[in-house]
């Protein structure tokens, strides 16, 4: 017998967590209006219906988007990272910078990076004059923009780099091209024109990601 | 749905806002017109203070649409004081 099954989409899922905005945007009306009826109050219920609908705005036109859980993108990830690597696990990666992108060298095979896709809208960080400048920026992506990780810290040298990430929002059971450690490898790689290795370990409950630019001698 | 760095945003913004408001009441001030200043100010200063050094987010830079408005706003009422003042001493 057909059946049809159906969630979400019913209308108390038109208000509610998912769709903050218009609860917001329905609180300001409701106190702007009454604030047109409760003359005794009326500025103090315009300024707090203002703000409910600038709010509203906010998140509306500005934080525009849906999220996903961090609980779920990690059993995303994590499956993902163990098919790929399920004829011959590799734990070795280089992200090698070729003419319009970088490729992931895993073992003996060739990958597309997942920082590739991760960066693709920031220009800037195709041209790099040193690893330094480079890696202050690819922190403050991961941090502030891609919001992978609750905290970065990076030590560098003129070859290598030393990247310790607290809070990874994707778990790091797998670390098989990790969307932290393959942005870094990424990043690098794309900016300098070199070939990166990219070394992942856990450490404390940190992500620790250590890349060696490979000079050519 | 909002991110984390969206919601410290909109959570500064939001305090801010109703905590000015909540001043401007008990010092008994309280006009819509200082209400926007104050919100106007917590704006720009919130966005001038979470705003990432070295990279540009794409939700931020819509921001710059309410910011704006609020200055044109901001700048009218100026305006409209400044020269309520200077008719006024004529």
């Amino acid at each position: 017998m057909p059946r049809r099954i159906v969630a979400g989409g019913r209308p108390h899922d038109w208000f509610g967590p998912r769709y903050p905005a218009r609860v917001f945007g329905v609180l300001g009306l409701a106190l702007v209006g009454g604030g047109l009826v409760i003359s005794q109050f009326d500025t103090l219920l315009f300024v707090w219906g203002g703000t409910a609908l600038f709010v509203a705005f906010l998140l509306s036109f500005v934080m525009t988007g849906t999220t996903v859980s961090s609980a779920v993108a990690t059993d995303i990830y994590t499956t993902m990272a163990r098919n790929v690597q399920q004829p011959r696990p590799a734990t070795d990666h280089e992200y090698v910078p070729d003419s319009g992108g970088v490729t992931l060298v895993a073992g003996d095979r060739e990958f597309d990076p997942t920082g590739e896709q991760l960066l693709r809208a920031h220009d800037g960080l195709t041209t790099a004059e040193t690893i330094g400048t480079q890696l202050s920026v690819l922190v403050d992506v991961l941090v502030n923009d891609l919001e992978l990780a609750a905290r970065a810290t990076a030590t560098t040298d003129d070859e290598s780099a030393t990247v310790t990430v607290t809070g990874s929002r994707i778990g790091t059971t797998e670390l098989f091209d990790h969307p932290v450690a393959s942005v870094i490898g990424v990043g690098l790689a794309h900016g300098l024109g070199v070939p990166v290795t990219v070394e992942t370990s856990r450490e404390d409950g940190n992500l620790v990601v250590v890349a060696n630019l490979t000079t050519s001698e | 749905m909002t991110t984390a760095r969206q919601r410290q945003f909109l959570f500064g913004q939001i305090g801010w806002t109703l905590g000015g408001v909540g001043i401007l009441a008990s010092v008994e001030s309280l006009t819509l017109e200082y209400a926007f200043i104050v919100s106007f100010v917590g704006l720009v200063v919130i966005t001038a203070l979470t705003t990432p050094i070295h990279t540009t987010v794409e939700w931020r830079t819509r921001l710059r649409w309410p910011l704006l408005v609020g200055t044109v706003v901001f700048v009218a009422l100026v305006g409209l004081r400044t020269f309520g003042k200077f008719i006024r001493s004529l």
